[in-house]
């Protein structure tokens, strides 16, 4: 319960409305919790020495997020902070994530050949129609297009 | 059954050797938290799928808001729920092992330091304490007499910086008796870096970031002077936030290299202002 409260809990009398769980006191925000986590705390080496590294980065990385975090709220992006599961987390668990993966290389590498091919599937059509209406006043574009 | 390579293990801190929360609680992606004890103390983990946490889905996600606050939140949720039963020192996130009996080995490895850690937790709870500057609350009333000429304007303008000065240094002598009062009744004390409004989400600067770790017993002493200081600063237009219990992140350090979290003494100097000097 101390957990969950994003909301503001005014100070002054909301203290007391605000004592989520036993002698808990005052809101315990993102911010907070953010800040604890991942920048406090006791480092362990993991199994492996190389690990500790790998997380020490990792835990750099990670703070960056609450940079970006800032970055995001100063342009007025805070989607995240409504609803989580209109975020990347729904999307997550509805796509198992190798195919969400398969998915994403496809749309960085096929996709542009998908568009040629429509484009090109389309061209016939196009310059059918374009011949038509090429003795009138022809939009510049489609009277373009199928001349490439 | 799970194989070696299909698991991971995520360590949320080590607790002494009594008490447990009433309730079991869930941690990462809802996994049971495991205690084992190695020595006289026990190791909180989970075991998890590699596919869901392990290391390359850390890196993933390392970018992605709503994933880490949901972790970040879990975590925090395991041991906010064992702190209160025992004495607990947090791990930082994400503390990863590659098994149950890897993490057993490193925990065994820093035993000693450990120990030693959790000497100077034992009993305590950290609190943190914010002050944060009120636009709604100013400390004087403006003087709202149009100037009538150029020269009034001018000598205003200087006026008011001078009263700005003032009410700056002013509100860092109140700063430093707040934390000086706080850190009289702790047993460490640690400044950090007041959050940007953006990060806090709240448009009120804020002035002072600072933890305490102090004995349970004087719970409601903390708190009954977080009341009074919020009362009397109030009239220079801060006001005073206590958060807390805490598990003592601030204050859980282990050897070298995680230097800079639990400094005894001064850990710096209160802000008096609101403009961006970051120490």
């Amino acid at each position: 319960m101390a957990v969950s409260p994003d909301a503001v809990i005014p100070s002054g009398a909301g203290f007391d409305v605000g004592r989520a769980r036993q002698g808990a006191r005052g809101p315990q925000q993102l911010a907070d919790i953010l800040e604890r986590v991942l920048d406090k705390g006791i480092v362990i080496a993991g199994d492996i020495q190389v690990r500790l590294l790998d997380i020490e980065l990792l835990t750099i990385k990670l703070r960056l997020v609450i940079a970006s975090l800032e970055r995001a709220h100063a342009m007025g992006i805070d989607w995240w902070e409504g609803d989580p599961f209109l975020s990347t987390r729904a999307q997550a668990r509805e796509l198992p994530r190798a195919r969400r993966r398969s998915r994403q290389k496809n749309e960085a590498t096929a996709f542009p050949t998908r568009e040629a091919l429509e484009r090109r599937r389309a061209l016939p059509a196009a310059r059918a129609v374009t011949r038509k209406r090429t003795t009138r006043s022809a939009p510049k574009k489609s009277s373009k297009a199928p001349r490439k | 059954m799970r194989g070696r390579g299909d698991i991971v293990v995520h360590a949320y801190g080590v607790v002494g050797r009594d008490g447990e929360p009433a309730k079991a609680i869930a941690g990462l992606g809802g996994a049971p938290v495991l205690a084992r004890a190695v020595g006289r103390l026990r190791v909180l983990y989970s075991v998890l799928d590699n596919e869901r946490f392990g290391r390359a889905v850390w890196e993933e996600h390392a970018n992605d808001p709503a994933w880490l606050r949901d972790v970040a939140r879990a975590h925090h949720a395991v041991l906010q729920a064992w702190f209160e039963h025992a004495d607990v020192l947090p791990f930082r996130l994400p503390s990863l092992h590659v098994g149950e009996d890897g993490l057993e080995q490193a925990i065994r490895g820093r035993l000693p330091d450990l120990a030693r850690a959790m000497a100077v937790i034992r009993g305590r709870w950290e609190w943190g304490l914010k002050v944060f500057l009120e636009p709604d609350r100013p400390a004087r009333a403006p003087t709202r007499t149009p100037p009538r000429t150029g020269r009034d304007y001018l000598v205003g303008r200087a006026r008011a910086g001078i009263e700005e000065d003032e009410a700056r240094q002013q509100r860092e002598e109140t700063l430093r008796a707040l934390h000086a009062a706080f850190s009289k009744r702790a047993v460490r004390n640690v400044l950090s870096r007041p959050h940007e409004s953006a990060l806090s989400g709240r448009r009120a600067p804020m002035l002072l970031n600072a933890s305490y770790l102090v004995s349970r017993t004087r719970q409601k002493s903390i708190e009954a002077l977080a009341d009074s200081w919020d009362e009397r600063l109030r009239a220079l237009g801060l006001h005073v936030e206590l958060t807390g219990p805490w598990p003592p992140y601030h204050f859980s350090t282990v050897g070298e290299g995680t230097a800079g979290a639990a400094t005894r003494g001064r850990g710096g100097t209160p802000r008096g202002g609101h403009d961006d000097r970051h120490p």
